[in-house]
């Protein structure tokens, strides 16, 4: 029964705010989810604007810049010394003056020694070609291929002009400034430096962001001239882009030095590409790079995103399951109040079912005792003969009784009804009992009368001390009879009759209108026996009020006196144990369902 | 004096005793537990009503079952009315039986017997 009670609440619980906490939950789970990846988002996409429009943008200036700024001093030195009119005087000459030659070489090494450059001069008139390492190196000749630079810028016209020399076996990548020694149009030769671009190809590699990334110095033609892979290095940038992206690079090189933002998708993912022509030459410089590399800090901020996304719906779940299912839940609380109190009151009953049985078996015990103050049937039928007894207390215990003592002409015969039933009543059938054996021992042959006046007396002594307080006012109703064998009954009752069944007629004896022990029970010479002298199978029967006044019938009337006296009647036919049992039938038929008002003793005698 | 009401349940009858009308009304049926606890006040009322010297009293008594403790109880009100009745007071009593119930009869019967003042049994 608990149990059930118990799991019947579990499942309305369940049922009621498990849906509630779930579908706030699943609300949960979405707007935190949406803050997660809008966040996400928003950060990609800062981090996307940042890479395209600042970092590549820097990178590339920065290299530019540095290229540029190479460039530019190694110009600004080949002009210093391609203009140099002494120099230029002494070619014209055809190197004629030995001091100068001297003066010459000494200019070269050291111009070579402060800047780092090859430094180079080359006469138009000799073919010479002196260099700061070797100082005359070699004679220029217009049948050998690995010359025909010279001639080539000689008739240029242009008076600067910038070549790329790889040697892939030295891994040495450089920059020569071929400038036109004087007048453009008339030059003494060609001088210039040559600058070592190793150190700017390492440069390159400082500022790869992964190995997705590529830095790349292309020319007009798309030839690459410098990379941070040296094995790219001469080859050609179209083998690594797309032909759109190639075209475009050159075509926007071509129309200006702005710098431009392209991204593509290649073979291995989503690329970002940057580029800018140079300002000192044409040439143009691409960086591109991996969208993955340049986000590869994403997926720490994804990961980091997550987990906190994860600990924040934990907890939040945690805390909102809490707050709904303890504290913020009435309908929960009051299913719980509830089962408390439940479980308050079930705790209680138990406390209760086991005094009531306590008690139950305690006035179970009492009524033995009770029981064993009564006359066993035996003894009844011993003395009195033929006879019935119908001895129904309300309650386990009652206030009713019955009392024999044979004497030595006959015997005594006391029916009683004491006030209240249950305990009480049987705590005074005790006293009753001990008074009326008191009473008898002392004097054996007494009236019915006198039984009265003495217990009555004794009563009033033994329980209400004179008190004249009407809360302890107890006493009895009872019904003496004193048979003697002769065949003499004599009777006294108070507030209680004898029904005397003689010759087919049923006499109603009344008894004295006061009941015994009470404050105002007082009984004068008005009171006498009452006496008979019956005939063989005479039979006289005893009743408290409990039996005329049990209601139930079709009117849930009181049974009454007359249909008692009339019931007798009818069945006096009945052998007297037939009869006892007849109204007892009788009763309980009459009865039905209303429960018993009062303790039941009817007794009957034959005689 | 201060109306006396008690409500009608299952095992005390209703008790309506109006001091300004001089009308007393039991009804219903007595067998409480302890009807001593339950007539007292009303036995005590009675008694102080009656100190005051009210001109007449008039009883109304519509008892279907008293038990034997209430009917001693009953008989201390009347007693007390007895009293009174003999030092010049006016009283009657109207009890009133159903005419099926013989039992109810009987112990009105039993009560009538007993007092000397106007006692009127009425079958209805």
């Amino acid at each position: 029964m608990k149990t059930s009670s118990f799991g019947k609440y579990e499942r309305i619980i369940n049922k009621g705010t498990m849906n509630v906490i779930i579908f706030a939950c699943v609300i949960i789970v979405i707007a935190i989810m949406i803050t997660g990846i809008s966040s996400y988002v928003i950060v990609k996409n800062a981090m996307i604007e940042k890479l395209q429009k600042q970092d590549l943008v820097y990178i590339l200036k920065s290299i530019s810049a540095q290229i540029d700024d190479r460039i530019d001093r190694a110009k600004e030195t080949s002009l210093i010394l391609a203009d140099n009119p002494e120099i230029i005087q002494w070619f014209q000459e055809g190197e004629t003056d030995e001091t100068f030659k001297k003066l010459f070489i000494e200019q070269m090494t050291d111009a070579a020694k402060t800047l780092n450059y090859t430094v180079f001069f080359t006469n138009r008139r000799t073919g010479h070609y002196w260099t700061n390492s070797n100082l005359l190196t070699d004679t220029m000749s217009k049948d050998k291929t690995s010359d025909r630079w010279f001639y080539d810028t000689l008739s240029s016209g242009q008076k600067i002009n910038l070549n790329i020399d790889h040697n892939i076996v030295l891994n040495q990548t450089n920059l020569w400034i071929n400038t036109l020694m004087g007048d453009p149009h008339d030059p003494a030769g060609v001088a210039g430096v040559g600058v070592d671009l190793q150190d700017i190809s390492k440069e390159f590699g400082n500022y790869k962001i992964g190995n997705g990334s590529n830095l790349w110095l292309i020319d007009t033609t798309g030839k690459i001239s410098i990379s941070d892979d040296v094995e790219q290095s001469g080859g050609r940038l179209s083998e690594y882009l797309p032909a759109e992206i190639f075209t475009d690079i050159l075509n926007d090189a071509s129309n200006g030095e702005s710098l431009k933002v392209v991204s593509y998708v290649g073979s291995d993912g989503q690329k970002d590409l940057v580029f800018q022509k140079l300002k000192s030459c044409n040439w143009i410089l691409v960086f591109q790079i991996n969208r993955s590399e340049t986000l590869g800090l994403l997926n720490s901020i994804m990961i980091n995103t997550l987990v906190s996304v994860a600990v924040v719906l934990i907890f939040l779940i945690l805390v909102f399951y809490t707050v709904s299912s303890r504290i913020a839940n009435p309908y929960k609380k009051t299913l719980q109040l509830n089962l408390e109190l439940e479980k308050e009151i079930e705790e209680r009953t138990t406390e209760l079912r086991e005094q009531n049985s306590k008690i139950t078996e305690s006035i179970y015990y009492a009524k033995t005792i009770q029981e064993s103050i009564l006359p066993s049937s035996e003894v009844l039928q011993r003395i009195l003969g033929n006879h019935f007894v119908l001895w129904r207390p309300r309650d386990i215990v009652g206030g009713d009784f019955y009392w024999l003592r044979e004497t030595k002409i006959g015997w005594i015969l006391v029916v009683g009804d004491c006030t209240g039933h249950g305990v009480p009543g049987a705590l005074m059938t005790m006293a009753v009992n001990s008074i009326l054996s008191n009473i008898v021992s002392k004097n054996e042959v007494i009236s019915p009368t006198d039984m009265i006046k003495d217990l009555n007396h004794q009563l009033k002594d033994a329980l209400n001390k004179e008190k004249g307080d009407y809360a302890t006012d107890d006493g009895l109703d009872a019904a003496i009879v004193s048979y003697e064998n002769s065949g003499r009954l004599l009777f006294a009752g108070a507030k209680m009759n004898m029904y005397l069944a003689s010759s087919g007629q049923v006499t109603v004896y009344e008894g004295h209108r006061n009941g015994i022990g009470y404050i105002k029970s007082i009984f004068n010479d008005e009171i006498s026996d009452t006496i008979v002298n019956l005939r063989a199978g005479d039979r006289v029967y005893l009743t408290t009020d409990g039996y005329v006044d049990q209601n139930g019938g079709p009117h849930n009337y009181s049974f009454s006196k007359r249909r008692f006296r009339t019931n007798l009647l009818n069945t006096l036919d009945l052998p007297i144990t037939k009869q006892g049992e007849w109204l007892e039938k009788e009763l309980t038929s009459y009865q039905g369902q209303e429960p018993q008002r009062d303790d039941i003793t009817v007794l009957g005698i034959e005689l | 004096m201060e109306r006396l009401f008690i409500k009608e349940s299952k095992s005390t009858p209703l008790v309506d005793f109006d001091s300004d009308r001089g009308l007393l009304v039991l009804k219903g049926q007595s067998y409480p537990e302890d009807p001593f606890a339950f007539f007292k006040p009303i036995i005590e009322w009675v008694k102080e009503y009656l100190a005051s010297n009210p001109k007449t009293v008039s009883l109304e008594f519509t008892l279907t079952y008293i038990n034997t403790s209430s009917s001693k109880c009953i008989m201390m009100l009347l007693d007390a009315l007895e009293e009174s009745f003999d030092n010049g007071l006016t009283i009657d009593l109207r009890w009133f039986c159903n005419e099926e119930n013989e039992y109810e009869q009987e112990c009105a019967q039993e009560f009538q017997e007993d007092y000397t003042f106007p006692f009127e049994i009425v079958l209805v």
